[in-house]
């Protein structure tokens, strides 16, 4: 049995179709992330997931329960962190702990939780005096303190400084290690890259590709080579795009970048040498998650209402 | 699908079940315990048949996990509510493979769901399922918080008592007067001032606050938490009450003892009228409580009704100075018929049961219609 399970999910609200059809599954002990651009149906698809939303059809399913009809089983399994929520400004961080773990029939020790994620010195501190850090901390104890099963994870690191945010993918870590199952929505390429398992790309509403991590960069453009050159001096762009190893080229300030098949240095560094240019400040990269993200959510797009994104 | 089908009218109201819950064994990790809910989870579905695999499944999982339930959760009304609803064949039908705790209930209940079972109608009452130490927490929790709210603490509990006071402090208004039936002002005024912290509390601080935890996401967190809207409305009214009460009974020992004014009616019928009439004001700020989206919008709503409740009081104009019309309506208004029992002027009996009406329907609408976000 899956931990979570999705299939065929709709909602729509006022007419507008925030999830058209996704469908995934998470298998237990894995972290499952959904990646999409702002407005892709990310946090719609996990307000399903944790019963905050009714479908509007189509199936959700945690660990064999159903979110809305088996309401308190599920809770008592399922932790959250949610996007959008906040605790009363004058709670103290134990006091809030200690409040939600009271609601669980088999809840973590507040003072385990206190020290595991960093806020044993701000255990008497009010919510609202916390920082964006310690506020995400506390949300990821209080996801944990029912000694949940499965743990939802919603825009985590949305807003953290790079600091915070490495030490937020600790934390996720530390709950997988714990044995939890994570489903992680981010919509950051390395964040997805460096946690999950497992990658649902969600856009407009529909699930674009489902693979690992490396099988989707692998999906972008297949062995592609991206270079980032300056030159000695003017050219054109469409004297590279004549190369056919050559797939975009595009003038970026004082660079070029260029992006082709796994011959397109040989073949560009060639070509230039012949018309006696310098290719200053090379540099070479393999394809990342990020290609391979654009390529997927900005084609379905192009195909939905003709225009280019990049 | 089947959430589809209930969803809408019925949120989450899955399993009408845990009659037994704390008669089994407290706390020993991954017993075969764990029943409970198990053949109850599916009851609330409408298509039972489809979800058959996955209660069974969690049946077994939930034995590692050892969640065995114990630890007195409290199915306060929940069991007996549901009889009312309509579903009293279904919910017969789910409690006998659900309840009292067998141990082989998991197996058995995971076997029975592959036949159909019989299907509960959407539930007409909340659910209000939670554990016995998270209402008590979360009314210690509410009641810190609101005593760290200086203004409710302010115009709640410091204002009818500052007023009683000042009023005793008044030498004319201890002498008997002939408007008055010859009874003094301070004895008139002694039960206003002690409803005085359940008005303004019922009415202003208990739906301003709930829309501000609602406007500001608070309660989309409690949302995705095991806490019934029930059990969250129940505690913000236990801690109201308490400390309205206890308001009121400053106000009254004060203005007694210290002041040695007089009740007008029997401290029986004086304290019924009292509690009836501040849950039914609570009932009345529930109801704003529950579906208001912002403190704006619950100010909006609190201060004409309370207002009103006010106006049918004759707080502005005298009562006798009504229309005949007006001042019959006024009994069927929370404070009028409050302030009507206390002048012992009216049917007591009636008035005490536009109050109890008040109070069940407001807070059982209130918790059925509550709206998180």
């Amino acid at each position: 049995m899956p931990a979570i399970e999705v299939a065929h999910l709709r909602k729509t609200y006022a007419g507008t179709t925030a999830v058209a059809d996704v469908s995934f599954d998470v298998a237990e002990g894995e972290i499952f992330g959904i990646l999409g651009p702002n407005g892709a149906g990310k946090t719609t698809t996990v307000e399903c997931v944790s019963g905050l939303r009714t479908p509007d059809g189509g199936r959700v399913r945690v660990l064999g329960l159903d979110p809305r009809l088996d309401r308190e089983d599920v809770r008592q399994l399922l932790g959250v962190q949610l996007q959008e929520s906040r605790l009363p400004a004058r709670i103290r961080v134990r006091e809030a702990l200690e409040l939600y773990a009271s609601f669980y029939r088999a809840p973590a020790d507040v003072g385990e939780l206190l020290e595991l994620w960093g806020l044993a010195d701000k255990a008497e501190a009010r919510f609202g005096k916390l920082s964006g850090g310690q506020r995400q901390r506390l949300a990821v104890a209080l996801a944990m303190v029912g000694n949940p099963r499965v743990v939802v994870l919603d825009e985590l690191t949305t807003g953290l400084d790079p600091q915070a945010r490495r030490t937020a993918w600790d934390m996720v870590r530390k709950v997988r290690d714990a044995g939890v199952t994570v489903l992680l929505v981010t919509h950051f390429m390395e964040e997805a890259e460096r946690l999950c398992d497992r990658l649902a790309v969600i856009d407009r509403g529909r699930v674009a590709a489902l693979d690992t991590p490396a099988g989707l960069t692998g999906r972008g453009p297949a062995g592609a080579q991206r270079m980032r050159f300056r030159l000695s001096q003017p050219i054109d762009a469409a004297d590279l795009l004549a190369l056919p190893e050559v797939t975009a080229a595009e003038r970026r300030g004082d660079h070029w970048e260029v992006t082709g098949d796994a011959e397109v240095i040989g073949a560009v560094t060639a070509h230039l040498a012949r018309r006696q240019i310098i290719a200053g400040e090379l540099r070479v990269a393999q394809t990342s998650l990020d290609d391979a993200f654009i390529a997927l959510t900005s084609h379905a797009r192009a195909g939905a209402d003709g225009r280019q994104e990049a | 699908m089947a959430a589809r089908i209930l969803g809408a009218r019925a949120g989450g109201f899955g399993s009408f079940g845990r009659t037994s819950g704390s008669s089994n064994s407290s706390d020993t990790k991954g017993s075969s315990d764990s029943s409970g809910t198990k053949g109850s989870s599916d009851s609330g579905g409408t298509k039972g048949s489809s979800d058959s695999g996955g209660t069974a499944g969690f049946g077994g999982s939930n034995d590692t996990k050892g969640s065995s339930d114990s630890s007195g959760t409290a199915d306060l009304g929940g069991s007996s509510g549901s009889s009312d609803s309509g579903g009293t064949a279904d919910f017969g039908g789910s409690s006998a493979s659900s309840g009292s705790g067998g141990s082989s209930d998991s197996g058995g209940s995971g076997g029975s769901n592959e036949s159909p079972r019989p299907r509960s109608r959407p539930r007409l009452l909340p659910e209000f399922r939670m554990t016995g130490n998270g209402f008590r927490t979360l009314v210690r929790t509410q009641a810190r918080l609101l005593l760290r709210e200086p203004a409710v603490v302010l115009s709640g509990v410091v204002l009818p008592v500052a007023l009683i006071v000042v009023f005793g402090c008044i030498p004319s208004f201890s002498k008997p007067a002939a408007s008055l039936g010859g009874r003094t002002t301070l004895d008139v005024y002694v039960p206003t001032f002690a409803m005085l912290s359940s008005v303004l509390t019922a009415l202003t601080a208990l739906p301003v606050s709930f829309a501000d935890l609602r406007e500001h996401g608070v309660l989309r967190r409690l949302a995705v938490s095991p806490v019934p809207a029930a059990g969250l409305l129940a505690a913000q009214v236990t801690v109201i009450t308490a400390a309205a009460a206890g308001t009121a009974l400053l106000v009254v020992l004060i203005g007694t003892v210290g002041f040695g004014a007089v009740l007008p009616i029997g401290v029986g019928l004086m304290l019924a009228s009292y509690l009836l009439g501040t849950t039914a004001l609570i009932s009345l700020g529930l109801l704003i409580a529950a579906k208001a989206p912002s403190a704006g919008v619950a100010t909006g709503f609190s201060v004409p009704t309370m207002i009103l409740n006010f106006f049918f009081a004759g707080v502005y104009v005298p009562l006798q100075q009504l229309p005949h019309l007006l001042r019959s309506v006024s009994g069927f208004v929370p404070y009028g018929a409050i302030v009507d029992t206390w002048s012992g002027s009216g049917a007591a009996w009636q008035h005490l049961a536009v109050l109890a009406g008040y109070t069940v329907v407001g807070s059982l609408v209130a918790a059925r219609f509550f709206k998180w976000e």
